[in-house]
């Protein structure tokens, strides 16, 4: 690992060097929103910005995906692939994000892999950045991850005041450190104790400290319990939960026919719609609502951690913000957790 | 506003042994300045209803879930609208539900309110003093003058005390109105844009719809058992789809444009829509323009629960052409 300093005033150039061989996609401000979009010039990133509203998974899995295009005739049928990866810097993104592409690793490059997300898995540099502020609705904690560690980052930022910290994880992250060592200075003594405190007062704003032993065997115990019907009561099966959620990856393929030409689309899909499992035949083995929510949050809670060994949250507290009807996961933890099986 | 949540726990007790099956009211969230709606179906259960002004949710859309129950629900002003047109739409049978009104004085915008206190404060207590709420916050009295601290909805409603209602709980509540506030400053600005800009701002919002519908979902006007923007049906019937599964610009417009002319005439201007839209579209705008534009066109409909443009007369004196 290659430590060292970047000073605050040296980030634009940083970018900028960047920028000469990489798409760099960043976190910028749309009103009172961040959202990650490819930048044409390094100074639009808000660096300091809050967590964007719709997590970074969309550069790896975008809402739309256009697989392939097809066009037939008597004759034949001509497929044409299009599989976009550019090489790309993906900047700023929260240790909770980054521990969520190792989710959607689990899930998009197991055998056999997901082409069009593992081509720009490959081709993106990812660049993480420590929290400076917590949001009362964060428990990444609860996971075991750090607002001030970049595991799964090639490059990890973190401020210590008018610098930044850079560590330099994998030897792709390396070699970008090195290539232009006159951007960095040594690292000082003294930073690793001001980073303890650091992480310290940020979990202290957390506004609940959330547990998670057991968790997986309650759940098995309580499918059937009645709680989950009574959660239902009041949520309204909008697509907000899955769409803001940073591990969130079902999708739905559809047609686009027009004549002889169409194209076949990926897209996101969320559990908590009525034709979610939908079959052809009408019938839908979750066609009530409890039935989806409950898949839900079995998923983030249970079945992610019983098929891929990780777990499917990552305590970004997203859903918990955006929730209109005040659905909150740390209190379904914690319910899950206190009810007699 | 202990009167209030104090006489609404009464009545819901009294509802539920009088044979309501299920109450419809709010209880306090988990973050702050949060209220969640909230189901109670047993008497010894109504010690979590609250009302405050963080009670923002309109409740009105869940009765329909309940049609086979007799159902008490808490209504605002605003939320009281919706019943009457669900009611005369035929999908609220209104001798099963008893209307629980609540005088309001106002909704707080969160997001102002948590500016001024910072991000995660405990309040204690909310007291409505008239012009301004009292929230006291560790002890100490914080005033959130209403003017500048309710949301917008709130500024030109005049029927903060809800008519019609079967059972009404606490004082009748002053005016929240500001007579200054004028609902159709916004719209005309951006009708004074020129066209290209104009478009630039719609593309702008609507651009960053993620489709999530919860604006269809929170709606009460969207009553419709089944919409028209999900219909599943396989590929090689995708001529019969009216909205591509893609998140696309004209497939955000169409959805946004269309909904809006459906609820047109029948949107009670509860903004539940702006307010859960997670990526902040400013969707009141349009409701507010058309409700404007029915105005002018068709005269004032409050009166008719219907709506203009949900009539259907035999003596209509218009032919088709």
């Amino acid at each position: 690992m290659v430590l060292k300093l970047l000073k605050k005033e040296r980030l634009l150039s940083f970018l900028e060097r960047l920028m000469q061989k990489f798409l760099l996609v960043a976190p910028v401000r749309e009103g009172n929103l961040t959202v990650y979009r490819p930048v044409k010039a390094a100074a639009e990133v808000a660096v300091d910005a809050p967590k964007s509203v719709v997590p970074p998974k969309e550069w790896f899995f975008p809402q739309t995906e256009e697989i392939y295009r097809y066009a037939t005739s008597k004759e034949n049928l001509v497929l044409e692939e299009n599989v976009l990866a550019p090489p790309a810097v993906l900047f700023g993104v929260r240790p909770c994000d980054l521990r969520s592409f190792q989710v959607l690793d689990a899930v998009f490059l197991q055998e056999p892999a997901d082409r069009y997300y593992a081509a720009r898995r490959e081709n993106t540099l990812l660049i993480g950045m420590s929290c400076n502020t917590a949001c009362p609705e964060c428990f990444c904690t609860a996971y075991g991850i750090s607002p001030l560690k970049g595991t799964g980052a090639d490059i990890h930022l973190t401020d210590i005041g008018t610098a930044y910290l850079v560590e330099a994880l994998t030897p792709k992250g390396e070699e970008i450190v090195l290539q232009d060592p006159e951007f960095y200075e040594e690292k000082v003594a003294g930073i690793d104790e001001a980073l303890r405190a650091k992480e310290q007062a940020l979990t202290a704003e957390f506004a609940v400290q959330v547990a998670v032993t057991d968790l997986p065997a309650k759940m098995a115990a309580l499918f059937n319990h009645p709680y989950w019907e009574e959660l239902s009561r009041r949520c309204l099966g909008c697509g907000i939960c899955t769409y803001v959620c940073p591990t969130c990856h079902c999708f739905d393929i559809t047609d686009e026919n027009r004549g002889n030409t169409g194209k076949r689309l990926r897209c996101w899909d969320a559990c908590l719609f009525r034709d979610y499992t939908l079959h052809t035949s009408g019938h839908n083995p979750r066609h009530a609502l409890h039935q989806r929510l409950r898949n839900r949050f079995f998923h983030k809670l249970k079945y992610n951690l019983d098929r891929y060994g990780i777990e499917g949250c990552v305590g970004c507290g997203r859903c918990v913000a955006l929730c209109p009807v005040n659905i909150d996961i740390r209190e379904v933890i914690a319910t899950v957790r206190g009810l007699q099986v | 506003m202990k009167e209030i949540t104090e006489s609404l726990r009464r009545e819901a007790a009294r509802l539920l042994n009088e044979g309501v099956e299920l109450f419809i009211g709010y209880a306090a969230g988990t973050r702050p300045a949060c209220a969640r709606p909230f189901f109670v179906t047993k008497p010894e259960e109504v010690t979590g209803l609250v009302f405050d002004p963080f009670c923002v949710p309109n409740l009105v859309k869940y009765i329909l879930r309940h049609a086979d129950k007799k159902v008490a629900v808490v209504v605002k002003g605003c939320d009281r609208a919706a019943v009457d047109r669900l009611v005369a739409e035929r999908h609220l049978d209104r001798a099963r539900i008893t209307l629980v009104g609540v005088p309001c004085g106002g909704m707080l915008a969160r997001e102002r309110v948590l500016a001024e206190l910072g991000p995660n404060p405990r309040i204690e207590a909310v007291e409505d003093r008239g012009p301004s709420f009292v929230l006291r916050v560790r002890g100490e009295e914080r005033t959130f003058e209403k003017r500048k601290f309710l949301m917008e909805k709130c500024l030109g409603c005049t029927r903060n005390n809800p008519a019609g209602v079967d059972v009404m709980v606490g004082k009748e509540a002053p005016p929240v109105a500001d007579p200054e506030y004028d609902p159709l400053k916004e719209i005309r600005a951006i009708e004074a844009l020129p066209a290209a800009e104009r478009a630039a701002f719609w593309e702008k919002v609507f651009g960053r719809c993620l489709r999530c519908y919860a604006c269809r979902e929170v709606c009460p006007a969207c009553s419709c058992t089944e919409c028209t923007f999900e219909q599943a049906v396989p590929g090689w019937q995708q001529g019969a789809t009216w909205i591509s599964k893609a998140k696309s610009l004209p497939d955000n417009y169409h959805y946004h444009l269309i909904r809006a002319f459906h609820v047109a005439g029948r949107c009670a201007g509860c903004a539940e829509c702006e307010r859960v839209c997670p990526v902040g579209i400013p969707l009141m705008l349009l409701n507010r323009k058309l409700a404007a534009d029915i105005a002018s066109l068709f005269g004032e409909t409050e009166e008719d629960p219907c709506g203009a443009l949900c009539v259907y007369s035999l003596a209509d004196p218009d032919e088709f052409e």
